[in-house]
């Protein structure tokens, strides 16, 4: 087993999965990824990742919520982002940085699809690097 | 006063004089001496004599000689007050006592003058009597005029009333005090308050809207230049009734001196263009929504060709071109699909109906397809009568229709599947079936066909690309056509599209 940090990436658009994969595969990441949430349920439990990307909307209007959910009761710690273009679908406004959707969404950071890969890496990096800083204390 | 009114009514400036006297001396006398002074005078020799005159014209004044032989001065006053009430009757008789003068005043004499009189004595009576005729011809004429203006305010009230009434947007007056005075139908059942007779009291209590109460308060105090506002108001729904919005158009009325006298609120219903406009902005962020996805995907490829991530790959920059390809030709799709929806939401004007026979339609479009179902071993079968009674229908709205419904029979099939296409028609209806041995709905994803960008998400749908729009044309055309769509599905077994279409399907087609 490898010393690479792993990141599970699960989007229902395999296009945003190959684009993500290999983003973080060059960056030296493990990459597990899913396309549906079903899959994504299956690869959490299977193996234990140090950072999740999820799509908020697959076959549920909040699948990504679902698994963000399972995940964090499996693993409080590890980071999770969160994918969505669903703020500009149904006119729902919320964000991480309030910290009232924070505790019922519990995802560490929610990103606007379409994302940049390069800003997405540098997010990956940052959570990484604060889970860590938090492991150690 | 009009001058020409004035002339119209006009009141001869001095009334026509009867005289009435048996004595020829007298009675050319008489009048001679009012003729002198600009009266119009006419004489009678006996009492039956003057009733005649009296019965053909009309005598304001009559001078009544009392002793006369046949009729009596006496009894011709009775006759005239009879036949004509307003008669001014004057005496004229040489039986100067007061007992005769008091028994004709009784009978509703208005003077008397004792003979023998010079002609100034005469004057005094006449011209007294003419004053007053005068006077109470004016007053009928000032009494007619104001009853027939007073018709005319209640007609121009009565008039008004009935615009009010009838008048599409509800109107309420509110006056000086904040109360409600006027209101109209529409007005109380656009405030849910159909059950009273009329709105009165507080503005406020008729409607609970705070920038209402406000501004109508603030054109009340009538202070500024303001004049008036246009508000919306949103009435929340409970368990009675649906929300509704209305717009308040407030206006302040004022009197001639700009003095406010109240507010007039007309209130319009916007809730049908509200929940319009509300659709409309879902629909658009929807689009917005879907071609964002496939852009951003081709986006991110074209950045890792870009930063050379894929740089001596050639198999991969070959397979990344094949997915960009797919997304553009979605992409196209999904525009296509857009225009269509758009182009039909605008305008049925366009649809040319002519006589079309469904079943060379359908054999066309299948051997069209039948590549694209080769491809994935996917067989097509067609059952049909020998012939169906033509179906009056625009050829674009039946073959888009058809197309739709196959493209996703074949694109939700499985290998190997099976595709059956079964066409069906009474005198009435024709009936096109499509059953597809696919993958399948849920109930849920059933109940959700037709809704637009509304695709079935799972794993195995996850590879099929699609618009989310071809079955909400389907549902469109075939309600265009007054049709009907059913669907039926197993997951994992297959859907059955059923389609039936009234022959003569269109409202507008001549049956």
């Amino acid at each position: 087993m490898s010393d690479n940090k792993r990141i599970l990436v699960v989007d229902d658009d395999i296009d945003i999965v190959e684009q993500v994969s290999a983003a973080l595969t060059a960056d030296g990441y493990d990459v597990i990824a899913g396309t549906s949430q079903e899959e994504g349920e299956d690869l959490l439990l299977s193996h234990k990742p140090d950072l999740a990307i999820l799509d908020l909307m697959m076959e549920q209007m909040d699948s990504g919520f679902m698994l963000c959910h399972q995940l964090k009761r499996l693993h409080p710690e590890t980071p999770v982002i969160i994918l969505t273009a669903v703020t500009a679908t149904t006119g729902i406004s919320f964000a991480s940085r309030d910290p009232e959707s924070r505790a019922w969404i519990k995802a560490d950071l929610l990103l606007d699809k379409p994302v940049r890969t390069e800003f997405l890496r540098h997010q990956v990096r940052r959570l990484l690097h604060e889970a860590a800083r938090v492991a150690e204390t | 006063m009009e001058p020409s009114r004035s002339n119209t009514t006009a009141v001869p400036r001095l009334p026509t004089i009867l005289v009435v006297d048996d004595e020829l001396g007298y009675r050319d006398g008489i009048r001679r001496i009012l003729r002198g002074r600009g009266f119009q005078a006419q004489a009678a020799g006996s009492g039956d004599e003057a009733l005649a005159l009296i019965a053909q014209a009309r005598y304001p004044i009559v001078l009544v000689d009392l002793k006369m032989p046949g009729m009596d001065g006496f009894e011709l006053i009775r006759r005239i007050r009879e036949l004509r009430p307003d008669t001014l009757c004057i005496v004229v008789s040489a039986f100067a006592t007061v007992e005769s003068a008091v028994q004709t005043t009784k009978m509703g004499a208005f003077d008397f003058v004792v003979k023998p009189f010079v002609p100034e004595d005469l004057m005094v009576v006449v011209n007294r009597a003419a004053e007053k005729w005068t006077l109470s011809q004016e007053a009928d004429r000032l009494r007619a005029e104001r009853e027939a203006h007073l018709l005319e305010l209640a007609a121009e009230k009565g008039r008004l009333r009935t615009i009010i009434q009838a008048m599409g947007d509800g109107v309420l007056v509110v006056n000086i005090d904040g109360n409600i005075v006027l209101d109209n139908p529409v007005a109380r059942r656009l405030l849910h308050s159909v059950q009273i007779p009329s709105l009165s009291g507080r503005l406020d209590s008729a409607i609970d809207d705070p920038r209402l109460s406000e501004t109508v308060r603030r054109l009340l105090s009538g202070g500024g230049e303001e004049v008036g506002a246009i508000l919306e108001i949103h009435l929340p729904s409970t368990e009675a009734r649906a929300e509704r919005f209305l717009r308040a158009t407030v206006t302040s009325a004022r009197d001639a001196q700009g003095q406010t006298l109240g507010v007039v609120v007309i209130l319009s219903d916007i809730t049908d263009a509200k929940a319009l406009e509300r659709a409309k902005t879902l629909f658009v962020s929807l689009v917005a929504h879907e071609l964002k996805a496939p852009v951003g995907a081709v986006e991110g490829y074209l950045r890792m060709m870009a930063d050379g991530s894929l740089d001596g790959q050639a198999d991969r920059l070959k397979q990344i071109a094949g997915r960009c390809l797919e997304r553009t030709g979605a992409l196209l799709c999904l525009i296509q699909d857009l225009l269509e929806i758009t182009r039909r939401d605008a305008s049925r004007k366009e649809r040319l109906l002519e006589p079309l026979d469904l079943k060379s339609i359908c054999q066309r479009l299948l051997e069209f397809h039948r590549p694209e179902a080769e491809r994935g071993n996917i067989t097509i079968t067609c059952e049909a009568p020998a012939t169906l009674p033509p179906l009056h229908a625009d050829r674009n709205d039946i073959e888009r229709m058809i197309t739709n419904i196959l493209s996703n029979a074949i694109k939700y099939n499985r290998p190997g599947g099976s595709i059956t296409v079964q066409l069906r028609a009474t005198p009435s209806v024709i009936t096109f079936q499509c059953s597809d041995s696919g993958i399948g709905m849920s109930p849920d994803e059933r109940a959700r066909i037709g809704e637009e960008f509304f695709r079935a998400k799972n794993s195995k749908t996850r590879s099929i690309t699609g618009t989310g729009l071809g079955m909400s044309l389907v549902k469109k055309i075939v309600e265009n056509y007054n049709g009907a769509l059913e669907v039926e599905s197993t997951p994992d077994v297959g859907s059955t599209f059923r389609i039936l279409l009234p022959v003569n399907g269109d409202e507008g087609s001549p049956s």
